[in-house]
């Protein structure tokens, strides 16, 4: 079987470098972009099976790009977990759009993230 | 005389510009307030960006995945991991804490029982509490009634008072929630104690407690790490619900940290209701809508037909959120619906569908600038009186589609929205229905077996009956073509299948703001 792709957006290179190596550990495919342009470029390449996001990004941030993502049917449906270090308190609306099915504060517990990849990519109920 | 009345006259006119001076002298400090309050806010983003890789490098190393650790190079780093979460904490702690300065923090206070959330509380702390290897229990008050607070906010106190008091413990520690229904005063409150037989607080202390950054004596704060701004924050949040909270303690023999929440009487909840809901509008919360009865005729005070429509009000509403308040104020009858633009129109449907009674009625809605409850009240009556403000009409929407289950659902959610719906499943019914009844807007699909959604506008722009309505076509073909001819057509606007309600709702909004 082909393995899952987790995609990282997030303008902290340092923070995905950490990440890419977490993720391979857990035995999935890594990409990692800068920011919500380039997220949408590689959407239109490969389709992955989480999206892990960051709410202030240049370019295009957070908030827009999901925004963006839900208009196309292809790729409407990818589960979006949002790592952010603005307040959860404020991130209401964004649950509303659905798609997200998680919020994470930042600094996050990486345990508690990789479980919540499981959950989102349906490995684990 | 003269004199007297001159001096009288400079007086007042003193007292004026010191009233104006010290206002705008109070303006500035909110001013600056809001200033400081938006610069933690960015900085508290700007520390906790570089904190969690920090936190994730550590992690890395922490969970072997860098290579194998020895037991000493595990314990330090763990004391690193620890006291990065301590400053993430405290960073949200000073957030909230200047939120409060500002004035800036809500609380969502809904009516709910306490003991569900102490439950709640319980369960989720359980594991780190026992952990610890303390013993935890709770002992909950039978008689406790439902009564208004903010969920989150109350269960963030509990939850400082719980990390507290497993901070605070020594050996065979014990923790205990427990909650009753107190008289003070002759008002009701529900109490709540958080207790445990931990270390104690020495009474000079005590005092200290729920001011800013006062984590006890210094040497205390080094061996347990300081109390921070938890308990200041605490007190901040009961005091918005109109309760107390203090501490009873002695050295060695463990703590108590008491909290109220006031249980409003009858008449108590409808100002409590008006005041929340006033400051929430202010807040920009919620739009607050005045629903005023005009009682002409004092044979028409009747309870039972006031009750009806409270009831119909009440059930109209759309959520937990909402609000219905009633009093009288003079000649009026006032019901207070807190609730959106859309749960306002769903009201005056419902009035309109069940009410039949000879009264006056009115729905204002307000904008979040109107801070005074009786400005408030007094604007209302007189748009009433101008009969501006108020009654806003209903919409009728027609839906064309051959898919009946799609037209089910779309009136389920448009009547939800304050609409009136008609469905027609096809052309011929739909040109009908929209040359019988005068729809608004007529929602048409162009893919339709019979006659098509071309043929239908077509139909509808040559009658002079229905040449005028506008139309909101909605189809799965999106290419140029499609799109040129709808617009050929003078269809007001297009949609794309398969769409959002949400968009549908604003493409609906948009057309009715040019028509």
């Amino acid at each position: 079987m082909d393995k899952k792709i987790v995609l990282v957006v997030d303008d902290d290179a340092d923070l995905a470098k950490m990440l890419k190596v977490r993720i391979e550990a857990e035995g999935y495919e890594f990409m990692s972009v800068m920011d919500g342009k380039e997220m949408l470029d590689v959407l239109n390449i490969k389709k992955p099976d989480v999206i892990l996001l960051d709410i202030m990004l240049p370019n295009m941030d957070g908030y827009s790009v999901l925004r963006e993502m839900r208009k196309h049917e292809k790729y409407a449906n990818i589960p979006v977990i949002i790592l952010s270090a603005k307040e959860k308190k404020k991130m209401g609306d964004l649950f509303a759009l659905e798609k997200v099915v998680f919020f994470m504060e930042k600094p996050f517990d990486t345990k508690e993230l990789l479980e919540k990849i499981k959950i989102s990519i349906g490995e684990k109920r | 005389m003269r004199n007297e009345e001159d001096r009288m006259k400079d007086r007042e006119k003193e007292a004026q510009g010191l009233k104006d001076a010290l206002s705008k002298a109070n303006k500035e400090v909110e001013k600056l307030s809001r200033i400081k309050s938006d610069f933690i806010s960015m900085i508290s983003h700007e520390l906790r960006t570089p904190l969690t890789s920090i936190k994730e490098s550590i992690s890395l190393v922490l969970d072997g995945i860098a290579g194998p650790l020895n037991e000493e190079q595990k314990k330090f780093l763990g004391i690193a991991k620890n006291n990065i979460d301590r400053l993430a904490k405290l960073i949200t702690d000073i957030l909230d804490m200047s939120k409060m300065e500002a004035g800036r923090i809500t609380m969502r206070k809904r009516k709910l029982n306490v003991n569900e959330l102490i439950k709640e509380v319980y369960a989720s702390t359980k594991a780190s509490v026992e952990q610890k290897n303390m013993e935890f229990s709770i002992s909950l008050g039978t008689s406790v009634e439902p009564t208004w607070f903010d969920p989150d906010r109350i269960g963030q106190v509990l939850k400082n008072l719980i990390s507290n008091a497993i901070k605070f413990n020594k050996n065979n520690g014990r923790i205990k929630i427990s909650s009753a229904k107190e008289n003070i005063n002759n008002s009701w409150f529900v109490r709540i104690i958080v207790e445990d037989n931990g270390i104690g607080i020495p009474e000079k202390d005590i005092k200290n407690l729920f001011r800013n950054f006062s984590p006890l004596d210094t040497s205390m704060t080094r061996k347990y790490g300081g109390a921070g701004l938890g308990l200041c924050i605490s007190k901040g949040i009961i005091e918005l619900h109109g309760g107390d909270i203090w501490a009873i303690s002695k050295p060695g023999a463990g703590s108590k940290f008491i909290f109220t929440i006031p249980i409003y009487k009858k008449d108590e909840e409808f100002s409590f209701l008006i005041e929340d809901s006033i400051e929430r509008a202010r807040r920009n919360e919620s739009k607050l809508a005045l629903i005023i009865f005009e009682v002409k005729d004092a044979k028409d005070r009747n309870e039972k037909v006031f009750n009806e429509l409270e009831q119909a009000i009440k059930n109209t509403v759309r959520g937990p959120e909402d609000k219905i308040t009633r009093y009288k104020n003079g000649e009026f009858l006032v019901i207070m619906a807190v609730t959106d633009r859309i749960g306002v129109m769903a009201i005056i449907k419902r009035i309109r569908e069940r009410i039949k009674t000879a009264l006056v009625f009115g729905i204002s809605i307000y904008p979040d600038d109107t801070a005074d409850k009786e400005e408030l009240i007094e604007k209302a009556e007189l748009d009433l009186r101008k009969g501006e403000n108020s009654i806003i009409p209903q919409k009728i929407l027609l839906i064309i589609d051959d898919e009946e289950g799609l037209t089910s659902m779309l009136s389920f959610r448009l009547k939800n929205m304050g609409f009136d719906t008609i469905t027609a499943n096809d052309g011929d019914r739909g040109v009908e229905l929209a040359k019988k009844n005068k729809p608004d807007l007529i929602l048409l699909d162009l893919m339709m077996p019979k006659i098509d959604g071309f043929e239908v506008s077509k139909r509808l722009k040559k009658d002079s009956d229905t040449m005028r309505i506008p139309i909101l076509v909605f189809s799965a073909l999106a290419n140029k073509n499609t799109k040129e001819s709808i617009e050929q057509l003078g269809a007001a606007g297009f949609i794309e299948k398969p769409f959002e309600p949400e968009d549908l709702i604003s493409k609906i909004n948009e057309v009715f703001k040019y028509v």
